[in-house]
């Protein structure tokens, strides 16, 4: 913590308003306002410290501040201040002074900073989460409408480092969901595609590329060596199938996994993020489904080609997208307290947008993460 | 002779058929759309019909088949005319062109709404409309970008600023638009999408009065416009009041995007006017809400500041903006767009959306004056 001193230019957070409300005999009531998340915070002050906060919406030494409201640098004073930065609504240094990151990185993500202090009110703690960002390697499996949408998001979040692996081209009908530049990238690897979309986007790029499809004998190590999380998009053979293969990969090397939504028949579902022991894994997702769905056997579908027959629309895969990287970010943002992250899934209804949510508990006895392992 | 004579009905490929524990219930679960209706039958045969309904046999041929009487037939045409009208099923004739379109995902995705005759169709009313985007920063640029993705062709964008540094944690920019006018980036964007298909008018201006955008738009006068209101400078209720004065003057529906600074995960309205509350009965409402909670208070406020913002905030902020556009093009009863009369805030901890209602304010200059709409001609 930046010393206090009357030298000082405490300084309100510009993501925080404040509110004062009239003197009552020997107090006053202030509401904080965090923007970014809505928080609102409520105190009650003397009617000084409240002339104070009005002094330190301005960029002046703490000694100019204090003079407006007739205080000094006692330990009562110091004690208010203290809470203020505690609470982040006041910084006492400039918040995006780092050692730790290229100024340029700096530059091009302090929006991102400024809304990390929101919510994590101390500017040391944002570096700490930015530098995380900075340095992890990212797998994503399947580069396909939420796949491409999740990574895009991530380079706009800061992470530069990643693994890409799908088999498949760009396809005219990419226009629908990706931001690909199908004007030119039909015929590409999606993986050069999605290559050159990091390019255009993140800090300092550094990308290692696969072509290839998740399959029983594909060697994992091979492919996420030095991964600090996976990401699967993957649906081929199906999703259930490579989330349970990249799951119990994840589960031996206790790496986190973001099993995705927003794939067929789910097209704005929130997927999951399998944090190893923590969350239930994707065997337990699938024990789950198995109970729950027993008693609802749809007839065989007579047409037997499906692929490429369910609808989309990119809003609806960019929301999938979006919250699979909200999920990513609070697990940078707290990776010690992993109680941040629940079990569940939920659908988005397209038509009133209510969110169908549900939880899921961790199988006590399942075969990959419970007691029944191996 | 059927109406059905020729047509050759698959149950959609992404509709589920499935047995219900009630003798004799199905339920047609639309999995695109996550909703579903049930039906009884009575006769198994349709059950059989359903089962095997892969699109290979025209309905003429279905009565030898499967040895149907005259009744079963006018039954299953009853039938027919449920399950097309409650989209589960299509005409494979129809839909197989579509195996090579680049929006099929679109036209499938409106097809679980539209019965499938009229899906071209309203995928072209849809297309051909015309989106005003006031304002190309964080959420606008998204806002472009889905709209595009679902095949609307023209677009107005109206913006003066340039491309810098830190507008790349949020915005659809690229470290190459760097110095570019943001309008002339989104359009590039669009180019390298589809060559040709997508016309874009970039208006490199700053939105500063009702007067200059009536003029812009009389001037590209289009039969299915809608406003798009992304700018927040100087603020969203400064540009709000703007784009009402000429959308109420031209009878043009629009939409209030949310996502700008101060309000990340908002959702904004949309707005038909002299059918729903407008921004005026909105903000009336919001300052009746806010006064209680902050009535009394002195707000202190920084000039000059930097609030923070994230990309998947904007993005889906964006994403409702464009769901929305999408509802009011189809104009389906069935499927109104969500946000009239409504303001939500996206909890991006939960992942739920809180909306919050709000009604023809009585005394709204605009609203509350039913004779102004007498004369008006509609566009939707």
């Amino acid at each position: 913590m930046t010393k206090l001193s009357e030298a000082s230019a405490p300084e309100l957070r510009d993501g925080v308003e404040v509110f004062l409300f009239p003197r009552n005999g020997d107090s006053c009531q202030v509401l904080f306002l965090f923007l970014s998340n809505r928080r609102r915070l409520r105190i009650e002050c003397k009617p000084a410290f409240a002339l104070l906060l009005k002094g330190l919406s301005k960029t002046q030494p703490l000694a100019d501040t204090l003079k407006e409201s007739s205080l000094v640098l006692d330990d009562e004073t110091s004690a208010f201040l203290s809470f203020l930065e505690g609470e982040g609504i006041i910084t006492l240094a400039d918040p995006l002074a780092s050692g730790q990151l290229p100024t340029e990185y700096v530059e091009q993500y302090k929006r991102q900073l400024y809304f990390l202090l929101d919510i994590l009110r101390s500017p040391q703690k944002v570096h700490e989460v930015q530098k995380r960002i900075f340095d992890a390697q990212i797998a994503v499996f399947g580069l396909g409408a939420v796949g491409c949408g999740i990574l895009q998001q991530l380079c706009m979040m800061g992470f530069r480092r990643f693994v890409l692996i799908d088999y498949a081209e760009v396809e005219a009908n990419d226009i629908a969901r990706t931001p690909y530049r199908t004007a030119s990238q039909i015929g590409l690897p999606k993986t050069l595609a999605a290559k050159a979309l990091v390019e255009d986007l993140a800090f300092d790029p550094v990308v290692r590329l696969h072509n290839t499809t998740l399959q029983t004998r594909t060697d994992l190590d091979e492919l996420v060596q030095g991964t600090t999380l996976m990401v699967n998009t993957a649906d081929e053979p199906y999703v259930g199938y490579t989330n349970i293969k990249l799951s119990r990969y994840a589960l031996q090397h206790d790496i986190p996994l973001m099993a995705a939504g927003g794939f067929d028949a789910h097209l704005a579902s929130l997927g999951e993020l399998l944090v190893p022991h923590v969350t239930p894994c994707a065997d337990c997702y699938a024990t789950y489904f198995h109970e729950s769905l027993k008693d609802w056997k749809p007839v065989p579908h007579p047409v037997k080609e499906r692929e490429g027959w369910f609808g989309g629309l990119g809003s609806l895969s960019a929301f999938s997208a979006s919250t699979a990287a909200l999920d990513i970010l609070t697990y940078f943002m707290n990776p010690e307290d992993k109680r941040e992250v629940a079990g569940g899934r939920g659908e988005f209804h397209f038509h009133d947008y209510s969110l169908d949510t549900f939880t899921v508990e961790r199988d006590a006895h399942c075969q990959s993460c419970g007691e029944g392992r191996e | 002779m059927s109406r059905y004579s020729e047509e050759h009905f698959r149950l959609r490929p992404s509709v589920s058929f499935v047995p219900l524990p009630q003798q004799g219930t199905y339920q047609f679960f639309l999995s695109d759309i996550r909703q579903s209706f049930n039906l009884a039958f009575a006769d198994g045969t349709y059950i059989e019909i359903l089962s095997k309904l892969d699109g290979s046999m025209p309905f003429r041929e279905m009565e030898e088949a499967y040895g149907l009487s005259g009744q079963q037939l006018a039954g299953l045409e009853r039938l027919f005319d449920v399950l097309v009208e409650r989209c589960a099923v299509e005409d494979l004739r129809t839909v197989a062109p579509r195996a090579f379109d680049p929006f099929r995902r679109v036209k499938t995705f409106i097809a679980s709404y539209i019965p499938y005759h009229a899906v071209e169709a309203a995928w072209e009313r849809l297309s051909d409309s015309h989106a005003v985007v006031i304002g190309a920063g964080g959420v606008g640029s998204w806002v472009v970008s889905m709209l595009a993705q679902m095949g609307i062709k023209n677009f107005t964008l109206l913006d003066d600023d340039v491309v810098k540094p830190h507008n790349l944690n949020r915005s659809l920019f690229t470290k190459g638009d760097m110095g570019t006018l943001k309008v002339q980036a989104l359009e590039r964007m669009l180019s390298e999408r589809r060559k040709d298909y997508y016309a874009v008018r970039p208006v490199i201006e700053k939105l500063e009065n009702s007067e200059r955008l009536l003029s812009l738009l009389k001037a590209g006068r289009h039969p299915r416009t809608v406003l798009i209101n992304c700018a927040d400078f100087p603020s969203v209720a400064h540009t709000s009041a703007i784009v009402n004065e000429a959308a109420f003057a031209l009878n043009l529906p629009y939409i209030i995007a949310g996502g700008y600074n101060m309000h990340l995960s908002l959702v904004g309205p949309t707005i038909i006017p002299g059918e729903t509350p407008c921004f005026h009965c909105i903000s009336h409402g919001m300052d009746q809400l806010k006064l209680a909670e902050i009535e009394g208070a002195e707000r202190i406020v920084k000039e000059h500041r930097n609030l923070g913002n994230l990309a998947p905030l904007a993005a889906i902020s964006a994403s409702f903006v464009a769901n929305e556009y999408l509802k009011l093009l189809l104009a389906l009863p069935n499927l109104k767009p969500t946000m009239i009369g409504k303001r939500g805030e996206f909890n991006f901890f939960t992942k739920k959306l809180v909306l919050e209602e709000y009604k023809v304010w009585d005394e709204c200059p605009y609203c509350a004056q039913e004779l102004y709409y007498e004369n008006q001609t509609k566009h939707f």
